[in-house]
C-alpha cells in the first residue's frame, strides 16, 4: 500500500481599488489536510479535520475495488522556502493602498471605470508518503490585475495583469503598464470589428504563450494520453512542429507557475516537451510517469483536491526573426488574450486576443477589436516563424474544476490561422 | 459595529472513472466561517475556522476600507423551497462504486458521479438566524470514439440515474468521429440548453446585473428590444438546480422579471445595490457576496421543433466580451443532416443575435444558471 499526507497552511489578502475607492478588503486563513491511499491498485482520498491514522484508514475505507494504478514511490525530503525581497508582514496595509493609488492615477486617465484588484498569498505545503519521502515548501505569490472599460463608438474593456512568486517587490513598477492600460482601452473602444478568414497572423509574446499553452501544452499533459484523449498521445519521438520550434514547461524559473516541489513532493525540474520540433516528452504525475515511462514532477491541486497533471511555466523558446521581418508577411497582428480553451482530443483550439491591428506592407494600421484565432494543434506549428525575445505572462489555467497558477512565454510569432471577425 | 456572520459546511463523495475503469473514490469535508463587520460605516470581511480570530480580522481589515453599506439584511418572511433530496444522506463507497460501473464503459475517457451536502447559515447582528441543507447530485461524462470526442453532464438538486449522459456523450463522440468541415455561410441553427447557457452566462447575464449597470458597464438599458423572449430569475422552483429560500446574504428568495417579451423590466442585486433583489451569492465561506442569477426561465411564444445545425455545445465562450456583447465560439459537437461539424466557428453580439430567434423547443433542461428548451435562430453566419 502508497500512502501520501499533503497539509496545507495559506493565507491571503485582497484588496480591490474600484473607481478609486478601497472595496471589498478581504483577509483568508485556510488549514487542511488530505490523505490518499493507493491500495491493490485503486485510489482511496479522504480530505477532513482528523489525525494522520484516522485519515489514511478513512482514505483506505474508499479503496474498496481492485485496480490496475500504480506510481513511482521515488522519495524525496527538504524544505524550501522561496525567499521574496520584501515580505507582505513587513509593509502596512496602508502602504499596499498606497502603491495602489498611484496605480489608480496612471489607470483612470480617460476611461469611464476601472478597476485594480490586488492579490497576496502565501502557502506552505508538506507532503509525505509511505516511501519516507518528506517535503515542505513556502511559495509567496504577489501581483495586480488592472481594468479599464471605456466608452467611444462602442463600449470596451481592456486588462492586463502583473503577477509573480515572491513578495511586494513584483508589483513595484506596476503603475508603468497602467497608462498603457487606459490608453488601450480608449483606442479599443474607438476601435472597428476585425475581418475574418484564413490569414497569416502575428502574435504577440503574451498571445504565442496562451497559445503554447492551449493548443500544445494540455495535449501532453499524460492523464489525457491515458485518456485516450489527446491528439498527440501516439506522436512522442516524432516531428510535430517545424525545426525552429523549442517547448518547455519550467517550475522553476521564478515566475507564476513557479513550484519547488510538486503537490505529489517530487521534486521540480525543466522538461522538455519539444526540441527542434519533435516531441520528446508528456508532463507527468507519479501514476502517469510510472505506466508511461517518463519523470513524474508535474501533480498540482487546487488546495485539498486530487493532484492531476498540470503545467507550470510553459514557454516555446525564441527563433531569429526581427518583429519587422514578421510583419512583412503578415495581415494582422494581435495582442494579449482573453483567454482560451482547447479539445486535446482533437486538437481544436480557440482564443481571443484583447485588440489588434491590420498589417498593410508590413506596417500597423487600424486598430480592430473582439478578434478570435483557431485552428489545429497539429497543423499550426509546422510553419511557424519566432522572434527572437520571449516574454512571460501570468494566468490561472483551469482543469476538471480545478485552477493554479500558470505563465506562458513565447516570443512574437508568425503563424497561418482562422481570424473571427464580422 | 454591525456583524454579520456565514458558515458553511460541506461533505461530497465522489467517484472518478478513467479511460472506462473506476479508478479513484474520494470523500471530502471542509467547513468554515466567513465573517462580515460594518463599524464606522466601512465594511471588513475575513475568512477561516475560527470565528473569534476571523471576527478580529474583519474588523482590522475594516479599518482600510472604503466600501459602505448600508446594513445587512434584515428579517422577513421566508417562502419554503425544497432543496434537498434525503436520499443522498445513504450513499456510501459500494453505491459510489455502482455509480461507477455505469459510468466506466469503453470510449468513456473520463467521468465522475458526485454527491455534495451543502449546509448553510447565515445569522447577523439585526436578528437574522438562518439555516438551509442543501444537496447537488452530478455526473460529467467525456467520451471519446477514435478521432471524435464529446462530453455530456448534468446537475440536479434530486438524485437521478446518469446512464443516459453516458450514452449521449458517446453518440455525440461516435458522431464526432466522422465530422466534417462545414462550407461557410448563413444557416439555421438549433443550440442545445448547454450552448445556450454558455453563451447568455458570458455575454448577457452580467448586463443585468445592477453594479454593473451603476458603473457603466453594461448596456442594457440602451438596449429598447431583446427579440420577443422573456427572461425570469426564479429561484423558488423546488428542487432547481440553484433555487435557495434565502440568499448568501440572507435576504427572502423572489422571482424577478428581467425581460417581458423583449421589453427590458429589471436587474439583479445584491445588498451593495439600492435594493436587493436576492440575488447576494459567495462562491464559499471565503468570499464575499456579489451578485448573481439563480435559475434563468427562458420563454418564447412560438415552439416548434430543432432545426437546421444542432449545436451541443461551444469552446471558448468564457472569452466573451460581457460589455459590448460580442462574442466568438467555436462550435463542438454540431450534427447536421446526421453528421457531424468540425472546426466551425460563430461570432456576433448577442444582443442582435437574439433577433434570429424563430422559436424555441417544449422541454426544458437547466444548465448552470439557465433553464430552457433548445432554440432555434435563422440566418447565423458560420464561418
Amino acid at each position: 500500500m502508497y500512502y501520501e499526507i499533503r497539509e496545507i497552511k495559506s493565507r491571503s489578502l485582497q484588496i480591490n481599488l474600484e473607481d478609486g475607492k478601497v472595496e471589498k478588503p478581504k483577509y483568508s486563513e485556510f488549514e487542511g489536510k488530505s490523505f490518499r491511499v493507493l491500495k491493490n491498485g485503486f485510489w482511496g482520498y479522504f480530505v477532513g479535520d482528523v489525525n494522520d491514522e484516522d485519515g489514511i484508514k478513512k482514505a483506505e475505507r474508499l479503496a474498496i475495488i481492485e485496480g490496475d494504478a500504480d506510481v513511482d514511490e521515488k522519495p524525496f525530503s527538504g524544505k524550501l522556502f522561496y525567499k521574496e525581497k520584501k515580505p507582505f508582514d513587513e509593509v502596512d496595509v496602508e502602504d499596499k493602498i498606497k502603491i495602489l493609488r498611484e496605480i489608480d492615477y496612471y489607470l483612470k486617465e480617460n476611461v469611464i471605470s476601472r478597476k485594480i484588484v490586488y492579490i497576496e498569498t502565501v502557502k506552505e505545503v508538506t507532503i509525505r508518503n509511505s516511501s519516507g519521502g518528506e517535503v515542505t515548501f513556502r511559495v509567496p505569490r504577489c501581483g495586480v490585475i488592472m481594468q479599464a472599460f471605456a466608452k467611444g463608438k462602442t463600449l470596451q474593456f481592456y486588462s492586463d495583469r502583473i503577477l509573480k512568486v515572491g513578495g511586494l517587490e513584483v508589483i513595484e513598477k506596476a503603475h508603468e503598464k497602467a497608462s498603457e492600460v487606459s490608453e488601450i482601452a480608449v483606442k479599443l473602444s474607438n476601435a472597428d470589428a476585425p475581418p475574418s478568414g484564413i490569414m497569416n497572423v502575428v502574435m504577440n509574446p503574451s498571445l504565442t504563450g496562451v497559445f503554447i499553452h492551449e493548443a500544445f501544452g494540455h495535449g501532453v499533459e499524460a492523464d489525457h494520453v491515458l485518456q485516450n484523449a489527446t491528439v498527440l498521445k501516439d506522436m512522442r519521438g516524432k516531428k510535430v512542429a517545424a525545426d525552429c520550434v523549442n517547448v518547455y514547461d519550467d517550475p522553476t524559473i521564478p515566475e507564476f507557475g513557479f513550484f519547488p516541489f510538486d503537490d505529489e513532493g517530487y521534486k521540480a525540474e525543466r522538461k522538455v516537451i519539444i526540441e527542434g520540433g519533435y516531441l520528446r516528452n508528456f508532463l507527468n504525475t507519479r501514476e502517469t510517469a510510472k505506466k508511461l515511462g517518463g519523470v513524474a514532477g508535474n501533480a498540482r491541486a487546487e488546495n485539498l483536491a486530487v493532484p492531476i497533471v498540470r503545467m507550470s511555466n510553459t514557454f516555446i523558446d525564441s527563433g531569429d526573426y526581427t518583429l519587422e521581418e514578421l510583419l512583412s508577411d503578415a495581415e494582422v497582428i494581435l495582442f494579449g488574450s482573453r483567454g482560451g480553451e482547447t479539445n486535446p482530443a482533437t486538437g481544436y483550439f480557440h482564443f481571443n486576443a484583447q485588440f489588434g491591428y491590420i498589417v498593410e506592407k508590413g506596417e500597423m494600421t487600424k486598430m480592430i477589436r473582439d478578434v478570435s484565432l483557431s485552428g489545429h494543434t497539429l497543423e499550426i506549428l509546422k510553419d511557424i516563424k519566432l522572434g527572437k525575445e520571449i516574454e512571460f505572462n501570468p494566468g490561472f489555467c483551469g482543469k476538471a474544476g480545478q485552477i493554479v497558477p500558470v505563465a506562458d512565454g513565447g516570443p512574437f510569432a508568425l503563424v497561418k490561422a482562422l481570424v473571427g471577425g464580422s | 459595529m454591525e456583524w454579520e456572520i456565514y458558515k458553511e459546511k460541506v461533505l461530497i463523495k465522489e467517484v472518478t472513472v478513467e479511460n472506462g475503469k473506476i479508478k479513484l473514490i474520494s470523500e471530502k469535508t471542509d467547513r468554515g466561517v466567513g465573517v462580515r463587520v460594518i463599524s464606522d460605516g466601512r465594511v471588513g470581511f475575513a475568512s477561516g475556522s475560527d470565528e473569534k480570530r476571523v471576527m478580529e480580522k474583519a474588523l482590522e481589515i475594516s479599518k482600510i476600507s472604503e466600501e459602505s453599506l448600508s446594513s445587512f439584511a434584515f428579517p422577513e418572511k421566508i417562502k419554503k423551497v425544497k432543496t434537498f433530496d434525503k436520499r443522498v444522506n445513504q450513499i456510501d463507497e459500494s453505491d459510489l462504486k455502482d455509480f461507477g460501473e455505469i459510468l466506466a464503459q469503453d470510449n468513456v475517457a473520463s467521468a465522475q458521479f458526485s454527491v455534495e451536502i451543502v449546509e448553510r447559515e447565515i445569522s447577523n447582528s439585526n436578528g437574522i438566524d438562518l439555516r438551509e441543507c442543501e444537496s447537488y447530485i452530478s455526473v460529467m461524462v467525456e467520451a471519446i470514439y477514435d478521432k471524435g470526442s464529446a462530453y455530456e453532464f448534468q446537475d440536479a438538486r434530486r438524485l437521478f440515474d446518469p446512464e443516459p449522459f453516458v450514452e449521449r456523450a458517446l453518440e455525440l463522440a461516435k458522431i464526432d468521429s466522422k465530422a466534417e468541415k462545414l462550407e461557410s455561410g448563413f444557416y439555421t441553427v438549433t443550440l442545445s440548453p448547454i450552448a445556450i447557457n454558455q453563451l447568455l452566462s458570458n455575454t448577457l447575464y452580467p448586463a443585468f446585473y445592477y453594479e454593473n449597470i451603476k458603473r457603466g458597464r453594461s448596456r442594457i438599458n440602451e438596449i429598447k428590444e431583446l427579440s420577443k423572449v422573456s427572461l425570469i430569475d426564479n429561484p423558488l422552483i423546488d428542487f432547481g438546480l440553484n433555487s435557495c429560500s434565502f440568499d448568501d446574504e440572507g435576504v427572502a428568495s423572489r422571482k424577478t422579471v428581467l425581460v417581458e417579451k423583449g421589453v427590458v423590466k429589471g436587474y439583479l442585486s445584491d445588498l451593495k445595490g439600492e435594493k436587493s433583489t436576492g440575488n447576494g451569492f459567495r462562491d464559499g465561506y471565503d468570499s464575499y457576496p456579489s451578485t448573481a442569477p439563480t435559475n434563468i426561465v427562458i420563454e418564447f411564444e412560438e415552439k416548434g421543433e430543432p432545426e437546421g445545425i444542432y449545436i451541443h455545445s461551444f469552446i471558448g465562450s468564457h472569452t466573451s466580451n460581457y460589455v459590448s456583447g460580442d462574442f466568438s465560439v467555436e462550435i463542438m459537437n454540431a450534427v447536421h443532416d446526421g453528421k457531424g461539424i468540425k472546426g466551425a466557428m460563430i461570432y456576433g453580439n448577442i444582443y442582435e443575435f437574439l433577433n434570429k430567434i424563430s422559436h424555441i423547443g417544449r422541454e426544458k433542461r437547466q444548465v448552470g444558471f439557465t433553464l430552457t428548451p433548445e432554440i432555434v435562430f435563422e440566418n447565423v453566419r458560420i464561418l
